[in-house]
């Protein structure tokens, strides 16, 4: 996307916080068509339940409009990042509630590639979502940020009111083991 | 090679690093096959990740906003059913803050005055005498100053029967001025629109 195409959306973002952070429900609805699918994915990635997930998108958009005449755009490296917070707090908080352990949810992957290897996509795909649930909470959530959402380190620190220093060892430490849990996996990737 | 600067690695995947830090990783990498291998696994989990297509809603997004909005007025229709209508409450708690502090800040300082006056320390005494000989004269506002300050008010009071109580009403009515400044501060804090509910 071009620099110019960036500075409008970011522009057209902030006269919808501005409309919503003074009580337009209109401009709201048009920021939660802009983050409906982060917000759902990053809880889902957290806690690995779709209807769980769910539950958390309307937590955190009800919260976020509680909250949002205080934001303050400049204090947070980015809207987005404010709202990844505001998801993964929840998530977390749920997590915590609902323990034991959260079943897998298959319900992973949109059917966009061929059948025969959508099956094979899809077992990969389960794995790999198991085994970022077995990370630990603080690794896991800068992992999903980073590869899922491609937010940057910058943001990370700010969802996670961490330092970017830590951020890259939480980054580090997840990537570890994650690739020592799915080596045979990995290296079928290449084919 | 003992020294693996493994953090940077994981840093260099994302293209989070500055031109020389880029450096440093390059050539370690060229020379260490064990961190060359951990970035060729980082590698190949990013491609996983770039290949894993977006997860399947369960609503689209225009149906999670049809059900987010009844959620939201209900939201909205509790804080305004907690949130009481205070109206121009604040400025009076305002008023009552200000004038309680006053009042205490009177009395305390009448009150010292007179007692460092009946124990021989009269405050006056700290004054530069040329001060004092300007403020016996009689010109300008010092007379009422003095006068305020060497008041016999306090000191008749003092040699009444209920002079024991004294400590207690001040203590008293120094309860009373922080009770009134922090009703004053809550009735502020609560009318303060804090949050986009009840607008």
């Amino acid at each position: 996307m071009s620099a110019i195409g960036n500075d409008n959306i970011i522009a057209k973002e902030q006269h919808l916080l501005s409309a919503a952070q003074k009580g337009d429900k209109t401009a709201y609805g048009l920021i939660v068509e802009t983050y409906h699918r982060l917000v759902i994915s990053v809880a889902f990635r957290i806690c690995g339940d779709t209807h769980l997930a769910e539950d958390i998108a309307q937590d955190t958009f009800m919260k976020a409009w509680q909250q949002l005449p205080n934001f303050q755009a400049e204090r947070s490296t980015s809207f987005r990042a404010w709202l990844c917070r505001i998801a993964h707090n929840r998530s977390i908080d749920l997590l915590r509630q609902n323990r034991p352990e959260t079943e897998l949810d298959p319900h992973l992957p949109a059917q966009t590639t061929r059948p025969d290897r959508q099956v094979e996509r899809d077992e990969t795909a389960t794995e790999v979502q198991a085994a970022i649930l077995r990370l630990p909470e603080t690794a896991r959530t800068a992992l999903i940020l980073r590869e899922y959402e491609g937010l940057s380190y910058a943001e990370i620190a700010d969802t996670l009111e961490i330092p970017i220093g830590t951020v890259m060892s939480r980054l580090y430490n997840a990537r570890k083991r994650l690739t020592k849990e799915l080596t045979p996996l990995l290296l079928d990737i290449e084919r | 090679m003992t020294n693996h600067p493994a953090e940077l690695i994981a840093a260099y995947i994302d293209d989070e690093l500055n031109s020389a830090q880029n450096s440093v990783v390059k050539t370690h990498i060229a020379e260490c096959s064990s961190c060359r291998w951990e970035l060729e696994q980082s590698l190949r989990l990013r491609q996983h990740f770039e290949r894993e297509p977006p997860i399947l809603l369960r609503t689209s997004t225009a149906e999670f906003w049809q059900m987010l909005q009844p959620l939201l007025s209900a939201q909205e229709a509790v804080a305004n059913a907690q949130r009481p209508d205070l109206g121009m409450a604040w400025v009076w708690g305002g008023v009552m803050v200000l004038l309680a502090a006053l009042s205490q800040a009177i009395f305390l300082a009448l009150t010292l005055s007179n007692v460092a006056t009946r124990i021989g320390y009269p405050l006056t005494r700290w004054l530069p005498m040329d001060t004092i000989q300007l403020l016996d004269s009689g010109e300008g506002p010092g007379e009422l100053i003095i006068s305020a300050l060497e008041s016999h008010l306090f000191l008749l009071a003092f040699s009444t029967p209920l002079a024991p109580l004294f400590p207690v009403l001040v203590l008293l009515a120094l309860t009373a001025a922080f009770a009134m400044a922090f009703l004053g501060w809550g009735l502020a804090r609560l009318y303060q629109p804090q949050s986009n509910l009840g607008q």
